[in-house]
């Protein structure tokens, strides 16, 4: 799978199992597919982004990821999620670490593999692809009919939309129109659409 | 964003630790949110994974090079990176469609070094052929609600199917593996013709080995033992309809029906010809351009048998994959008076 990744190298190509000329032919190849494409991780950007219910939790997961190293992909939206959703006296605050990593890595496991993630996440993406600029109200205007494609059915639309509609990222009533607000563009452009 | 490859394995590293399956229970714990997540969740719902795995590979194999191809897919990818059998399903489907694929000439060939079909397991293939008509049902009724085409693709899915199951020997497996594809095949179809508004005089299907009739009606042991031919006969698929049996045999190109001790009330009349599932592969040219109305171009005769000329096909009765294929395509053959 070529040129998936940012950088010169690309290391999924290190990753194909030489003799059977398969993708992923093994677990360690999927992961590395999912960190490398921009695109895919934007799944696990929204996974991270929904601990902000627990923000112990997802101040855990933070630290995890610095911890290992593996922050550097995700810095800047590292960096937007501190800023969003911790306070500055989280980590103060924080005992039973473990534990809250533990019910953390759940959760990830939970909604990484959440079908509705991933409807979420596309949905999202169109929403940031398809925004027509309105003056009145003032904001942005996304038809229904623009969020549907080929492989994101009516129905498939609807769940995203009510997923967003129920995180407060956006005011949607099962209405052909979707409206948002600057502020809900904007964060909307933050966490799904990793340039 | 300069990113250097020790980023992305370190993060596909913890990627990995994340999706594996937690080692042990938490200690009792209040977590801060009163969210309850279950490891079954959703590990235990392997079947939704395992029903995108035909739609995914093929996605794989006409767009390798396509990253926003696999974006309807990331649940799925995280599961195969967790799930050992749900990987090991995927990978025996890949290795499956591609030679699959490349026979049809939809891709292009290539040494993969991977295990040839007739290599493969039969129950692997049985697997694969029910999944894929499984996945073909669901891509229509959920066209059906969505109120969107989707005869394209679930009738790929058959013929993939089909196509695997000539490759299995066992015919009782093969009689497994496309157990529903009748049923599946013929969902939502309605009447092509008048003619097919008139109930079935008689509905034939082969005689798969020892997996003897398929609708409902009792294993006729001299029935199923000539579902072994002998060498001399050999190259013919044998049907049966109750008590009534029949077969297909080939001269040259010609598929040819023969039925036997037709009821009184069908001798001397015109039979019409019904196989719903001929228009699904299309390697027979039918008699008269339509499977689903194929006119017998003589009546019944006075000892109720009838013989009739169906198509032509490059296909070999003598081979026995192409055999396979064809019974496939025979697995029901409806007959009807044509007036």
């Amino acid at each position: 799978m070529p040129d998936r990744a940012e950088g010169e190298d690309n290391p999924l190509n290190e990753a194909v199992d030489p003799l059977w000329g398969v993708p992923f032919a093994t677990p360690e190849e999927i992961t590395l597919t999912l960190a490398a494409q921009s695109e895919l991780r934007q799944v696990l950007i929204h996974c991270l982004a929904a601990l902000k219910a627990a923000p112990k939790q997802l101040y855990a997961m933070i630290q995890e990821l610095k911890e290992v190293g593996a922050d550097e992909v995700l810095q800047d939206i590292v960096h937007a999620l501190q800023q969003e959703y911790l306070a500055s006296d989280d980590a103060a605050a924080i005992a039973h670490m473990s534990q809250h990593k533990d019910h953390a890595h759940k959760k990830l496991r939970h909604c990484l593999q959440a079908q509705s993630s991933n409807l979420t996440v596309r949905v999202a993406l169109r929403l940031t692809e398809y925004g027509i600029r309105t003056a009145d109200p003032a904001g942005f205007v996304v038809s229904l009919s623009d969020i549907l494609q080929n492989d994101l059915s009516a129905e498939d639309a609807r769940t995203g939309l009510k997923e967003l509609a129920s995180e407060d990222l956006l005011d949607w009533r099962d209405d052909d129109v979707v409206h948002l607000s600057d502020a809900q563009m904007k964060h909307l452009t933050r966490f799904y659409r990793e340039e | 964003m300069a990113t250097n490859n020790d980023a992305y394995k370190q993060l596909a590293h913890w990627l990995q630790h994340i999706v594996a399956a937690p080692t042990g229970a938490s200690a009792a714990f209040e977590a801060e949110d009163d969210s309850t997540i279950s490891d079954s969740e959703p590990r235990g719902t392997h079947l939704g994974y395992y029903l995108q795995l035909p739609a995914f590979v093929m996605t794989l194999l006409r767009h390798p090079d396509d990253p926003h191809a696999l974006l309807p897919y990331t649940a799925l990818l995280y599961h195969l990176a967790s799930c050992p059998d749900c990987h090991e399903a995927y990978l025996d489907l890949y290795r499956a469609l591609r030679p699959t694929l490349e026979t049809d000439h939809l891709l292009p060939p290539m040494d993969y070094g991977v295990r040839s079909l007739s290599a493969m397991p039969a129950e692997s293939l049985v697997h694969l052929c029910q999944s894929l008509i499984s996945q073909s049902e669901a891509v229509l009724r959920q066209a059906r609600r969505d109120n969107t085409d989707g005869y394209a693709q679930a009738r790929a899915l058959l013929q993939l199917a089909m196509r695997f199951s000539a490759h299995i020997t066992q015919p009782g497996m093969r009689g497994a593996a496309l157990t529903d594809l009748v049923r599946v095949a013929t969902l939502f179809d309605g009447p092509h013709s008048p003619f097919e508004e008139t109930p079935a005089a008689h509905s034939y299907a082969p005689l798969v080995g020892a997996a003897g009739p398929r609708h409902g009606t009792r294993v006729v042991r001299g029935a199923v033992a000539r579902s072994q031919p002998a060498p001399s006969d050999a190259h013919a698929i044998y049907l049966q309809s109750q008590q009534l049996e029949g077969s297909i045999t080939q001269q040259g190109d010609m598929l040819e029906l023969h039925l036997h001790d037709l009821d009184a009330a069908l001798r001397g009349r015109y039979l019409l010809i019904s196989i719903p599932l001929g228009g699904l592969i299309e390697p027979v040219r039918w008699q008269g351009g339509d499977p689903k109305a194929i006119h017998a171009l003589a009546p019944v005769a006075a000892d109720g048998s009838l013989h009739a000329p169906l198509g032509t096909t490059e296909l070999r009765l003598a081979n026995p994959e192409e055999r396979n294929l064809l019974e496939a395509m025979f697995l029901l053959i409806q007959v009807r008076p044509a007036e």
